[in-house]
């Protein structure tokens, strides 16, 4: 190997083992399992629930959402302020994290449903509130994420502010998209 | 709080170690360097030509396109970086995403000015296929030359039909959002 090649690039490669090893001993075992089980019925309850009709809409919601979420969540694993110790494949755990795939469906079928601002701001509310204090301390406790310099209710402002963010995005898009075609 | 790696899982530590590598090496070898500042214009350039091309009347198709496409772009670029294929002896922040430049701003901006002028799909295969051998085998080893990437497991060919798929998968997904959208247009065209 060359001499110049940073240091760095060896402790990813140390990283990568690591993560490959924990793989290994816990794909196909049950908490494995559940991980996949909660991946495929959130995805099933998702294509149901979806709206043919506003399908663009949403879609683009969920798209520019699991952008900001992925960044999210690889920050919080490579600052070391949580972990996921069961993955679904070996490599980039945030990739198949169960919670940042719960954010991105549940908030983009907010988006769906809710007409006003208003009636958005409280699903959001509601929807950050039933994660932090519901479903990531179950979580936790199933051993599927964990929490190392890190507290639940910390994620609550993160969480809102990106849901808030990501639909004034996607209505601002179609807004400019709409006077460019009146403007014609 | 402080951030520490002590008594927590192995894992945890050489993520720690890994962290604090990059940092370190980003202040010291490349934060202000010739190829820091190269790489902020190309995004800043990127990011305004992307704007200035996009086709306003149909900014909901092209931002669900080019939303796709980075998707596609990040995941990919980190799955390669953690398998060791490649590394960036240079980027614009030090953690995440790998290539923060070429991956949010560059790459998006060649895909949705195929996107833009390629609108039928047999055309946009063709410009995809000039673009990504152009990708390959003009661009990256620019990059290579610019000491701005550098490959360890990977050749210039294996990423061929990587970046031809990124741009179908991505017209293809905007083409299944759109298409009750297009069949009630022509429902109400014919009545």
């Amino acid at each position: 190997m060359n001499s110049d090649i940073p240091q760095s690039v060896q402790a990813q490669r140390d990283l990568t083992s690591d993560h490959i090893d924990g793989w290994l001993n816990h794909v196909l075992q049950p908490s494995w399992w559940v991980l996949v089980g909660l991946i495929v019925v959130c995805i099933a309850v998702w294509l149901i629930l979806l709206d043919k009709k506003r399908l663009r809409e949403t879609l683009l919601f969920a798209a520019i959402f699991s952008i900001i979420g992925l960044g999210m969540a690889e920050y919080g694993e490579e600052l070391i302020l949580w972990d996921y110790p069961v993955d679904l494949i070996a490599i980039f755990p945030p990739l198949t994290s169960i919670n940042l795939l719960l954010m991105s469906l549940s908030y983009s079928l907010a988006y769906q449903y809710c007409k006003t601002s208003w009636v958005f701001f409280a699903a959001v509310l509601g929807i950050t509130a039933v994660l932090c204090f519901g479903v990531e301390p179950l979580l936790s406790a199933g051993n599927l994420y964990e929490l190392l310099n890190w507290r639940h209710w910390w994620s609550f402002p993160f969480y809102s502010v990106a849901a808030l963010t990501v639909r004034m995005m996607t209505i601002k898009i179609f807004r400019i998209e709409e006077q460019a075609r009146q403007r014609r | 709080m402080h951030f520490s790696s002590s008594g927590f899982s192995p894992t945890v530590e050489d993520q720690w170690e890994l962290t604090t590598l990059r940092v370190h090496e980003w202040v010291q070898d490349e934060l202000f360097s010739v190829g820091w500042w190269l790489l902020l214009a190309l995004f800043l350039l990127n990011v305004y030509l992307s704007w200035k091309i996009a086709d306003k009347k149909r900014l909901g198709e092209t931002a669900l396109f080019t939303a796709v496409v980075v998707i596609c772009i990040i995941v990919l670029d980190e799955l390669g970086e953690e398998l060791v294929l490649w590394y960036y002896p240079v980027d614009i922040i030090p953690l995440f995403p790998p290539a923060s430049a070429v991956d949010v701003s560059c790459l998006p901006f060649v895909y949705g000015l195929l996107f833009r002028i390629a609108k039928p799909w047999k055309r946009f295969l063709a410009v995809l296929a000039v673009m990504s051998v152009v990708s390959c085998f003009v661009l990256e080893p620019i990059f290579v030359w610019a000491n701005l990437y550098r490959k360890l497991d990977w050749k210039s060919w294996y990423g061929l039909p990587i970046y031809f798929a990124i741009g179908v998968v991505s017209k293809f997904i905007v083409q299944i959002a759109y298409r009750p959208v297009k069949k009630a247009l022509r429902d109400a065209a014919l009545e």
